[in-house]
């Protein structure tokens, strides 16, 4: 501790305390304006100035030191942070009132309240409002210039879009070159407006709606503000009538904590709404995973809950129609036709799918239901489809099939890896913080990647070896470190075994061999294993690039041993991170719904698991490991399965080759389909159940990093739909199970007394934005980096688990292109959500291949051409995208269609052996151009971001606003 | 053989709201226009916003006081009060016949000192002159009187 001396008191201060958060705590807080806990100081706005020591500072830029002495309050300190609020609210004009920002939260209202302002010189500036973007508008008149807008772009997210450009006469905030938002590199991730502490960058979905009278005709708004002035230049009055409206607001706008339902990173934020209309999305700074960050879908993409396509009452099949009709006859007729299967075929003729999009007690009560009232272990979810085989390369080399640390690890890293993984797209907010350290702490980042992406672009090292050969490349590093003798020695003696077989089995991966395999130079090998050596710590990020091959398993294990080999696992800033894709997919994992594991990864043959669970449930627990999902299509065919409960999978579209997974749903006796919208899968069903939406629920999700994190109810389901939870309950009754504490708390509750590892969990310990790491003990203390004393073996050490390399099974040569395929930053999945939201629609219509420029002259193709892609499984049409993204004879597919160009109309059913998970990666292609039906439109409109010349900077250069004539310095 | 079916159904009857009691038609039936008229009305102040505020009013009752009691100054809303209940009080006493009279005399009074409103300063003369007006001389006796009674109250 330090001491202060304030107004002749002196104080006990924790040296790393800004003067600023100090003089807060002691209700001495000077104005503030452009300062945020997650940005740092600007130092633009110029309002908190105090005195230190006799010198005139900024107390968000000056920290407390031993026998500071400050002034916050003196008549000439005053006077200077007037003149700085004087010069603030010339660019603002104050229409409180009339303003969607005034929610009790405005920061510019609240400090010149707080601070007595009572009158105002507003100059407005020569400027428009930019409305060009679907997502938020940036209103010059507004704008106070803090930087803060321009803090995030560039340092936080790392989007590097926007700036002020302190040479214009007035400032003003510039995209890119200076061109208008929706022609700019802009990804609208949102930051920008959940930062603004003003209206001047504000989400459109507030305009007109937040406000009681802010939906008044301009010129009508406009001679009212104008009145109002004339009437009472004294601010008082207003500050009363908006501060009277703020608080009346909140009598119909609700804000609810949730957690984002796309992807892994576990995004939580509050959603804005009133009754059932989305006012607004806002991440907190308290968000454990992604603090202010969001990306366009977790920030703007949520108009699927409302549209008016959503599933609102069940749907029975008659004849070659769907017929509404009531959730008892539904239920009746499929708990009879379960019934009638399970006693005529037995337990293991049904299948269920768990939802990776619901939450964990729901996960939880779907295991349950398959292997207490069915009686088998034929549940699964989506983690088949993505990233098992990651799973069990963790579980082979350090016991726990999960990532090992924490965003922050990742953040603190030397050296960051990604593999297989276009994490600017697929995980953006994650992304952000790796560019961040890039850019801030000078770590260095390695992508290993077919395609020259955002991360790819930005490598300290690019590596793009020939499609499934990064085994090869992963060993050849492992072998180049050990051959100079730089392997981490006491690491490996100490905390592993089997280090010996490994180091023989790398024989035959030399240098030589590695470049034949990959088509990599031995430079860039020889350079990535010297990054390796040179970084204290080094954490190795994969996804879909690496598991959705042949040998993805293989792969991963090689991922694990390549740290084990450099000692990355089991401290802080290191490890190994498969980057979970769904919101709940590794929580629908952690909590049972695997055929080989009851929740918590307690193998089905652990008899103090099963004692634990029977007694639980006062039921046996079946014995035989269950089917997969991908096995359950075989199984079905053959006539081992004669019935699939799905729950929120687009199977259909998930699976590969598609025309086998329909031919095996035409031969169900029985699919019951619950999900939010009529999905293709749903098409085949004999019942589609309406499912309510994240918003609509309460629950817990885990994300990537193994948080648990609370989702709270903002309103009811649409229409007659229920929650994935209440349907399974209902279900279940039904079939005689005698289910009660079925709500998510009491669910959680039973998860704790069964599961070791979630032993400390209860939805009080995750109240609002709390979250927990499992393990969790019972006492509450969770484990953010695993590993740290012992791996998760008898023995306590890590085992090196040598892997070869098998060429993938051969394609016949007409198939003479490679066919990658993955997700776009916009989209998610087979779009069956963000095809819903019209913003998104106008950034990505529809799907589209990438294609080389030298192989689109090669072919005569252009820009918005059609071509067919026709592969072994099938043929699919699509746009052409001609883009240097991809390398020569390599195509790039999105997935994001759901007819005629959806992707696994092309993949082969071939499998990772260990986890069955498809081969989706390794699909091989030829491509004949069509006759376009009509003149040729790119598929990317010129208001994507793609192309578009991004403009990096660091931070808001207030340098330059200090170097303009006509600064000075308030109190100089 | 379960073949994809690829269209939805329009909402069943169990979406739509259940039917109104029948107890209540003959009153329905007869009211229809009135109903119309007002459910017409509640969209308008749906539409404005009106009835949004005022719910929200309702229900942010306790906020409202809240930024009241927050915002306002204590020391100048008991001041006001008080001189609010001071002028009520001298409004009780005052006869209404008395009042109507001054009141009335306002604005021709008004009209008549901005007729006399001129640079030149008076002289002593003019003003014995003014005096004997009978106008005039009814109106000092009165602002003289006026005069006495304030004092008379100072002096208490």
């Amino acid at each position: 501790m330090v001491h202060v001396v304030l107004d002749g008191q002196s104080h006990e201060v924790a040296p790393d305390t800004r003067v600023l958060d100090f003089l807060r705590t002691q209700g001495r807080a000077p104005p503030s304006l452009c300062y945020h806990p997650k940005l740092g100081p600007l130092k633009t706005c110029d309002a908190c100035l105090v005195v230190a020591d006799g010198q005139v500072v900024r107390a968000c830029a000056t920290m407390v030191s031993e026998g500071l002495e400050l002034d916050a309050s003196s008549p000439m300190i005053v006077a200077a942070q007037r003149t700085a609020m004087d010069r603030i609210v010339e660019n603002h004009e104050f229409a409180c009132t009339l303003c969607d920002r005034n929610n009790g939260d405005c920061e510019l209202h609240n400090t010149a309240v707080r601070f007595g302002i009572k009158e105002q010189h507003y100059r407005p500036k020569p400027y428009a409002m930019d409305e060009t973007s679907p997502f938020y508008a940036y209103n010059p008149n507004q704008c106070i210039l803090c930087g803060r807008c321009v803090e995030a772009c560039q340092d936080v997210v790392v989007n590097e879009v926007i700036h002020i450009d302190w040479s214009l006469s007035p400032p003003r905030v510039v995209w890119d070159q200076g061109v208008p938002i929706d022609r700019s590199s802009c990804v609208s991730c949102g930051t920008c407006a959940t930062v603004c502490p003003v209206d001047a960058m504000m989400e459109k979905s507030m305009r007109g709606r937040a406000a009681h009278f802010s939906n008044l005709a301009p010129e009508t708004r406009d001679k009212l503000v104008h009145w109002t002035k004339e009437a009472s230049p004294d601010l008082e009055p207003l500050w009363l009538t908006s501060e009277l409206e703020a608080a009346a607001r909140q009598g119909s706008i609700r804000r609810t904590k949730t957690v984002c339902t796309f992807c892994g990173v576990g995004c939580s934020f509050e959603v804005w709404t009133r009754g059932r209309e989305i006012l607004k999305v806002l991440p907190k700074t308290e968000s454990p995973a992604n603090g202010i960050a969001t990306c366009v879908k977790g920030k703007f993409g949520y108009d699927f809950v409302n549209s008016p396509n959503r599933l609102t009452e069940p749907l029975a099949r008659a004849g070659d129609r769907f017929v509404g009709v009531s959730w008892d006859e539904a239920l009746d007729d499929i708990a009879r036709r379960m019934t009638e299967i399970r006693d005529r075929y037995g337990p293991d003729s049904i299948g269920v799918i768990a939802t990776c999009t619901g939450t964990n007690e729901e996960g939880y009560l779907t295991q349950k239901f398959a292997r207490q009232v069915l009686g088998t272990n034929n549940i699964d979810n989506c983690a088949r489809y993505c990233q098992a085989p990651a799973t069990t390369g963790l579980f082979r080399t350090v016991g726990i099939g999960a990532d090992p640390g924490t965003f922050v690890d990742i953040e603190q890293s030397d050296l960051v890896m990604t593999i297989g993984s276009n994490a600017a797209e697929a995980h953006p907010v994650l992304a952000g913080r790796i560019k961040r350290s890039q850019k801030l702490r000078k770590s260095k980042l390695v992508v290993v990647d077919p395609r020259r992406h955002e991360l790819a672009q930005r490598a300290d090292l690019f590596l793009a070896p020939r499609s499934g050969t990064d085994l090869v490349l992963l060993n050849a590093v492992a072998k180049y470190i050990i051959d100079q003798g730089w392997e981490a020695r006491e690491f490996i003696a100490e905390r592993t075994s089997d280090f010996a077989e490994f180091r023989d089995r790398l024989a035959r991966y030399t240098l030589d061999f590695a470049e034949e395999v990959t088509g990599l130079p031995r430079a860039d090998i020889v350079r990535m294993a010297e990054m390796f050596h040179a970084a204290r710590s080094a954490c190795i990020l994969w996804a879909m690039g690496v598991t959705q091959h042949q040998n993805g398993s293989d792969t991963s294990t090689a991922i694990c041993n390549l740290l084990l080999v450099t000692g990355n696992f089991g401290r802080p800033g290191t490890g190994g991170y498969p980057l979970r894709g769904h919101c709940n997919v590794q929580g629908v994992s952690d909590f049972g719904c695997l055929p080989g594991f009851l929740p918590g990864y307690q193998k089905i043959d652990d008899p103090d698991a099963r004692a634990r669970i029977e007694q639980e449930w006062g039921t046996p627990l079946p014995k035989t490991k269950g089917l997969t999902s991908t096995e359950f299509v075989d199984a079905i065919l053959d006539g081992r399965i004669r019935a699939l409960y799905i729950l929120g999978e687009d199977k259909l579209l998930a699976d590969a080759d598609e025309a086998k997974v329909a031919k095996a749903f035409e031969r169900l006796e029985l699919l019951v389909v619950q999900d939010l919208f009529l999905t293709r899968t749903a098409e085949f069903a004999d019942y589609v159940l309406p499912a309510a939406a994240s918003l609509e629920k309460e629950g817990t999700f885990v994300n990537t990093e193994r948080r648990l994190q609370r989702l709270y109810r903002a309103f009811p389901p649409l229409g007659q739909a229920r929650t994935d939870g209440e349907i399974v309950t209902a279900l279940a009754r039904r079939l005689g199970a005698n289910w009660s504490g079925t709500e998510p708390r009491a669910v959680l509750d039973e998860v704790a007394r069964v599961t070791p590892m979630f032993a400390g969990a209860s939805f009080d310990r995750l109240e609002g934005f709390s979250s927990l790491l499992w393990p969790i003990r019972a006492d509450g203390v969770d484990t953010p980096v695993l590993h740290r004393e012992r791996f998760n073996f008898p023995d306590g050490k890590a085992r090196f688990h040598p892997v070869d390399f098998a060429p993938p099974t051969p394609t016949d040569a007409a198939y003479d292109l490679a066919l990658d395929n993955g997700r776009l930053l916009e989209h998610f999945h087979w779009g069956n959500l963000t095809y819903e939201d019209a913003g998104i629609r106008s950034k990505v219509p529809g799907t589209f291949v990438e294609v080389s420029p030298p192989l689109a002259a090669e072919r005569g193709l252009s820009e918005g051409d059609w071509v067919r892609l026709t592969s072994e499984a099938g043929s699919i049409q699509t746009r052409v995208h001609v883009t240097d993204r991809v390398p020569d004879r390599t195509l790039f597919l999105t997935l994001h269609d759901r007819a005629d160009g959806a992707v696994n109309r092309l993949t082969r059913d071939v499998r990772d052996g260990p986890t069955t998970t498809p081969d989706y990666k390794g699909t091989r292609v030829r491509m004949e151009r069509l006759e376009s039906p009509g003149p040729l439109e790119s598929p990317v409109p010129v208001t994507n971001p793609r192309g578009k010349i991004r403009r990096p900077q660091a931070g808001v250069r207030v340098e330059d606003k200090w170097a303009r004539p006509d600064y000075r310095p308030p109190g100089s | 053989m379960a073949r994809p079916i690829r269209s939805r159904p329009a909402p069943s009857s169990g979406s739509r709201p259940a039917a109104l009691p029948e107890t209540l038609g003959p009153e329905l039936d007869a009211s229809a226009t009135s109903i119309r008229e007002l459910l017409e009305l509640v969209r308008l102040l749906e539409e404005r916003g009106v009835l949004r505020f005022s719910s929200d009013v309702l229900r942010s009752e306790d906020r409202l006081v809240g930024v009241l009691t927050d915002r306002l100054d204590p020391v100048s809303i008991r001041r006001a009060v008080r001189n609010l209940e001071v002028l009520v009080r001298t409004f009780e006493r005052l006869d209404p016949k008395t009042l109507a009279a001054l009141t009335s005399g306002v604005p021709a009074a008004l009209e008549e000192a901005h007729r006399a409103e001129g640079d030149r300063p008076m002289g002593l003369l003019e003003i014995a002159t003014a005096v004997r007006d009978p106008e005039v001389n009814r109106g000092v006796r009165m602002v003289l009187g006026l005069l006495r009674g304030i004092g008379r109250s100072a002096g208490r």
